[in-house]
């Protein structure tokens, strides 16, 4: 691939972000749908919705990575992050969010088809769980996760009428008040998604628990944010607006971004398999326990290669940092196996009775249909760039 | 016209040509008149005003902190005797405490010495130029760090004579080290650790060593920094390999930093004990070292920069970031705290239970108040550098950081004695008290840290003299040219503030 | 260097000075330009841009550092792993004196998650030592005498000012062209510089 030009920036076509991401939703939306739907229907309420939990929960952990980045954005005023600002506002728009806490209902109104700690005759024999009722209990449940889709519509909402106003004013002293809201904002996000984790997640294992668990999901869908970010502009670097935006520069940084979340993940999975190991404590192995058999084995295998030893090759070498092209293809590389990745931390703790892979694959491409499609509309109801992200055309113009 | 300028004019203050930049920090170690003209020779203690004795030719804060810094390594000579004649019972560990002040001390020094790397490694890879300022003070400062840590490890083995034997080599009784411990895991990781800083340290001096060499007046300092810079000429090819290693090695070292202080955690988290067998404790450890170090740091910065009139290479911009810097290291920390309690209580597990209950019942918890003071130093006193006005003025920072050095202290206080003393049997239970020897080498450390930084900034160039002029450069290229295609001066890499 | 042990004096080179980082760029660019190819420039700070006009480029800092990074993990896990007694296991037999097989916490003799922590400190260290030794070896270091320090004005190298060097050994090598050569090109001080006595 060759280096862009800017000469080109104002001939060059039209991006087709939108088109094709409606396109993809609206196929994925029917293919994942329908194989759900003919899949599940005969395995039982229990085993659908727990399937539907695996698919929801990761595209609602892209909507999350992404505001995440956003928070982190605006915390620390990047500004190589500019270009691609807007396709993670569209991630975590206030509309998607919405959109998001719809589609967590079905598991809302059916904790007792899912949840353990939702039956009496087990809590009544189990003295952990017991213990544990304060918080294994609907009402927790309901305030950690819809007020978590709460604080985010909210801060959501706020960041990016702050964007918006700037983009339409070009007054850059909006990015102080960003910084004033997005600092804290990154403090209640970490915090409330660690909740979040917990209640939805963590739980569907009643006695296990692990502290970095919330973070380890978190940094997990980052790294997904990014592979997705970098898969999008690096197919559409020859496209208007990104000609001369999207250059050796952006996917340089990106590239450091994402090593470092490569590396971070890394080291949190590993760290928590040592520790977990070495102690040996029943309450802890038991969730390791559950993913030594087969699949799950070689997916934890799988995700040492393809999640991380390839991922880090393919950035260390500076060549590759700087090729949009490479780009793509790593992000596209990365997100598919953070997908693997997530059936690993999730299925198992599902406890289906008849595991079927393909309901679980329907309800992900279900999942994702729907989510590109709100994406798509998003990202095509606003301008494709902010408000200074095009400062590297103006100063090589002089 | 770039849309915003690359470099923070603010990083260096003041007109300098690359002559006035040699002046200023080569001649406080070359010119021994730098210090006969004292900043500060007169103390201030209220309406007293003590002046401060000194020898002509001497700079009186110097000679002063030498002074004490000397006096408190002979107080660790002596009880670093006392200890290998007497053996480690002069300390306070017994048990069910066999790690007390030793690890506590030796967690806190390694801490501290964190954020010399990070400032030299990250902030290199990550193209922060407010680092060319500090870096060299702050690797110098964890060089000492690791020295202080590593003293109490190799007491701590009770016969520091064969501590050769921690390390893998063939011996007559067949015997290897047990690879599966985190403490021959510490073993190597503070040895490489340790390598690794001073070659780093040094290959960063070696340019400063010509530039001292050179303008030495004296045959003694001409010879001993010839000898020192082994013949650097500053030839553009070896600047290129020069730049290539800097940064390979700043590559490793990022790496190498976070396993450290990984590494220390799983000391503890390897156990079983409660409240160590924690999952968030790498990062949890790692954040909060760099958070103790950057306290440390400003700690030393703020008074040096003063005595050596610093102010235009150490300007307020770098104690704003240093300050950013806690803020968010110290909130992670926090964070970890919370995510401990949260968890001991989400477990339901008796154990973690009475964890909980031991940190937080302030009343009936015989160590709840060092939790509670942790909490204090380290949770709510920092905050205040949330209020850009706090970050900018030295008295509320110099307090701040003191408060976090304590702070941290407090935190592996409470890690390790609360955890040591509730374990899984009754028959654990105990309370620790460490002695007055633990106080003595505690305190001659302090001592032994404070000696070895001032003969640092006597003998050696505490800021780095060519990354000084590298700024200055890229500095002069802004001013001028619109845009210069730099290659060192990203522009997306430093923020836009 | 010459293999003859003939230790008089002979021209090194011409030396010449400048007052700036841009201005030795332009000479450097102005020398390359005129055809001469053993040149050096010597400065306080690196120049950026400089390699690139003397078409210099050395990747094998890299590389070692690669070596010892491999060299280091391989050493790191091989050292636990045999004085461990995984050899053993798999049938190969070694003198008792080289293992040690520890029992410990029911873990497996190859607990190669626990031989983690050492294998990636042992490639940091190896890196490490490549890296600096690397850097030593390229640049010749300690190197305590370099007839380029016979300049006069070459203290100021490692202070404010910026040398170029076209040593005698290019073919092209004339004196005084190069001497009105750098002249044009700004040069404040321009010398002919002999290698010293003995060397």
């Amino acid at each position: 691939m060759s280096d862009t030009e800017t000469t080109m920036h104002e001939s060059a076509p039209k991006n087709t972000i939108g088109t094709n991401y409606s396109i993809l939703g609206v196929l994925l939306l029917l293919v994942g749908g329908g194989l759900f739907a003919a899949t599940g229907m005969g395995a039982g309420m229990e085993n659908m919705l727990r399937s539907y939990l695996y698919g929801y929960m990761f595209w609602s952990g892209m909507t999350i990575g992404c505001f995440g980045l956003m928070l982190l954005h605006h915390t620390i005023r990047a500004r190589w992050s500019r270009p691609v600002l807007r396709i993670w506002e569209s991630a975590c728009s206030p509309l998607m969010l919405v959109i998001q806490a719809v589609a967590f209902l079905p598991i809302a109104m059916n904790l007792k088809l899912i949840y353990k700690w939702m039956k009496p005759e087990v809590v009544a024999v189990d003295k952990i769980l017991q213990n544990k009722a304060f918080y294994l209990n609907p009402t927790v449940f309901y305030i950690t996760t819809f007020g978590f889709f709460a604080f985010m519509i909210f801060w959501s909402y706020q960041l990016q009428a702050l964007q918006r106003k700037e983009d339409a004013t070009g007054d850059k002293s909006y990015a102080d008040k960003r910084a004033v809201w997005a600092p804290p904002g990154l403090l209640f996000f970490v915090l409330l998604l660690n909740f979040f984790y917990t209640s939805v997640l963590m739980s569907l294992d009643a006695h296990w628990f692990s502290t970095i668990y919330g973070v380890w999901l978190m940094v997990g869908f980052a790294l997904a944010g990014l592979a997705f970010t970098g898969m999008t502009v690096g197919t559409q670097h020859k496209r208007a607006p990104f000609v001369g935006i999207i250059n050796e520069k952006f996917t340089y940084d990106i590239g450091v971004l994402t090593l470092a979340f490569t590396l971070l993940w890394a080291y949190f999975t590993f760290s928590q398999f040592l520790i977990t190991w070495s102690g040996n404590l029943p309450e802890f192995t038991v969730w390791f326990v559950d993913r030594s058999v087969q699949p799950y084995s070689t997916l934890a295998g799988m995700g040492m290669f393809a999640q991380f030893l390839i991922p880090f090759i393919v950035l260390l070498q500076p060549a590759s940092r700087r090729n949009p092209a490479v780009f793509a293809a790593l992000g596209g590389w990365v997100f598919s196996v953070r997908m693997f990745d997530f059936y690993y931390v999730v299925v198992p703790s599902l406890h289906l009775t008849s595991p079927n892979a393909l309901t679980l694959i329907g309800g992900l491409f279900a999942m994702g249909g729907l989510w590109l499609l709100v994406f798509a509309l998003q990202y095509k109801s606003r301008p494709e760039l902010v408000n200074g992200s095009d400062y590297q055309l103006a100063a090589n113009h002089g | 016209m770039a849309y915003e300028p690359s470099i923070d004019k603010s990083l260096l203050e003041g007109e300098h040509t690359e002559a006035s930049i040699d002046a200023a920090i080569a001649d406080i170690v070359l010119d021994p008149k730098t210090h006969t003209q004292p900043a500060i020779n007169h103390l201030k203690l209220g309406k007293l005003n003590v002046k401060i004795p000194a020898p002509e030719g001497y700079n009186s804060p110097w000679f002063l902190f030498m002074g004490i810094g000397f006096l408190f390594v002979n107080i660790l000579l002596v009880s670093i005797a006392v200890l290998v004649f007497t053996g480690i019972g002069i300390w306070g560990n017994n048990q069910p405490v066999g790690w007390g002040f030793d690890i506590i001390n030796f967690v806190w020094w390694i801490g501290i010495g964190h954020a010399g790397t990070l400032i030299s490694a990250i902030l290199l890879l990550l193209r922060q130029k407010w680092r060319n300022s500090i870096n060299r003070f702050a690797e110098a400062m964890t060089i000492f760090a690791v020295m202080c840590a590593g003293i109490y490890p190799l007491l701590h083995t009770g016969r520091p004579w064969v501590a050769y034997w921690l390390f893998p080599y063939p011996n007559v009784l067949g015997m290897w080290p047990n690879f599966r411990s985190p403490l021959v895991w510490d073993v190597f990781a503070v040895s490489t650790y340790m390598t690794v800083s001073i070659l780093f340290w040094f290959v960063g001096l070696i340019p400063d060593f010509a530039t001292l060499r050179d303008r030495a007046k004296g045959k003694i300092a001409r010879v001993a920094f010839g000898v020192a810079s082994m013949g650097w000429k500053g030839s553009a090819k070896d600047w290129v390999r020069y730049e290539h290693a800097s940064l390979i090695l700043a590559g490793i070292s990022t790496p190498l930093v976070l396993s450290v202080h990984t590494i220390v955690s799983f000391d503890f988290a390897m156990g079983i004990v409660p409240g160590w067998n924690v999952t968030i404790f790498p990062p949890y450890f790692v954040a909060g070292a760099v958070f103790a170090g950057f306290a440390m740091v400003i700690t030393l910065m703020i008074p040096i920069r003063k005595w050596y009139k610093l102010e235009a290479f150490v300007t307020m911009k770098h104690f704003d970031w240093m300050a950013k810097v806690m803020l968010a290291t110290g909130l992670i920390v926090v964070y970890g705290y919370a995510m401990e309690i949260f968890y001991a209580i989400y477990s339901g597990v008796p154990w973690e239970l009475s964890l909980f209950h031991n940190r937080w019942e302030i009343l009936q918890a015989p160590y709840s108040w060092a939790f509670w003071l942790l909490i204090l130093f380290n949770g709510i006193i920092p905050q205040i550098l949330w209020i850009p006005k706090m970050r900018q003025n030295l008295t509320v920072l110099m307090l701040v950081s003191a408060s976090v050095s304590v702070g941290m202290w407090f935190e592996r206080y409470v890690i390790i004695p609360i955890s040591l003393t509730r374990d899984y049997l009754p028959s654990s239970y105990g309370y620790y008290t460490p002695t007055g020897w633990d106080f003595a080498m505690f305190f001659g450390t302090m001592g032994l840290f404070v000696f070895l930084l001032l003969l640092f900034i006597r003998f050696l160039p505490m800021i780095n003299i060519f990354e000084i002029k590298e700024l200055k450069h890229q500095l002069d290229h802004e001013a001028h040219a619109e845009h210069g295609h730099g290659h060192g001066a990203d522009p997306e890499a430093a923020p836009a503030h | 260097m010459s293999h003859g042990r003939d230790t008089a004096p002979k021209p090194y080179g011409t030396v010449a000075g400048f007052a700036t980082a841009d201005e030795l760029l332009a000479a450097t660019q102005a020398v390359v330009n005129a055809g001469y190819k053993k040149l050096d420039a010597y400065s306080p700070v690196p120049v950026h841009g400089l390699a690139d006009v003397m078409n210099f480029k050395d990747f094998r800092l890299h590389y070692g550092a690669l070596a010892g990074g491999l060299t280091g993990a391989v050493v790191g896990m091989g050292l636990q792993a045999i004085t461990g007694g995984a050899l053993n296991r798999i049938g190969i037999e070694l003198p008792a004196m080289w293992q040690y097989a520890h029992n410990t916490g029911g873990k497996p003799i190859f607990s190669w998650p626990m031989f983690i922590p050492v294998m990636f400190e042992c490639t940091i260290l190896l890196t490490a030592f490549a890296v600096v030794g690397g850097l030593f070896a390229l640049c010749g270091l300690p190197k305590p005498h370099h007839p380029i320090f016979n300049a006069e004005a070459f203290h100021r190298a490692s202070q404010d000012r910026y040398f170029l060097c076209v040593e005698a050994t290019d073919p092209r090598y004339a004196p005084d062209q190069v001497a009105s050569l750098m002249h044009e090109m700004g040069a404040e001080s321009v010398e002919h510089v002999m290698t010293s006595e003995g060397y």
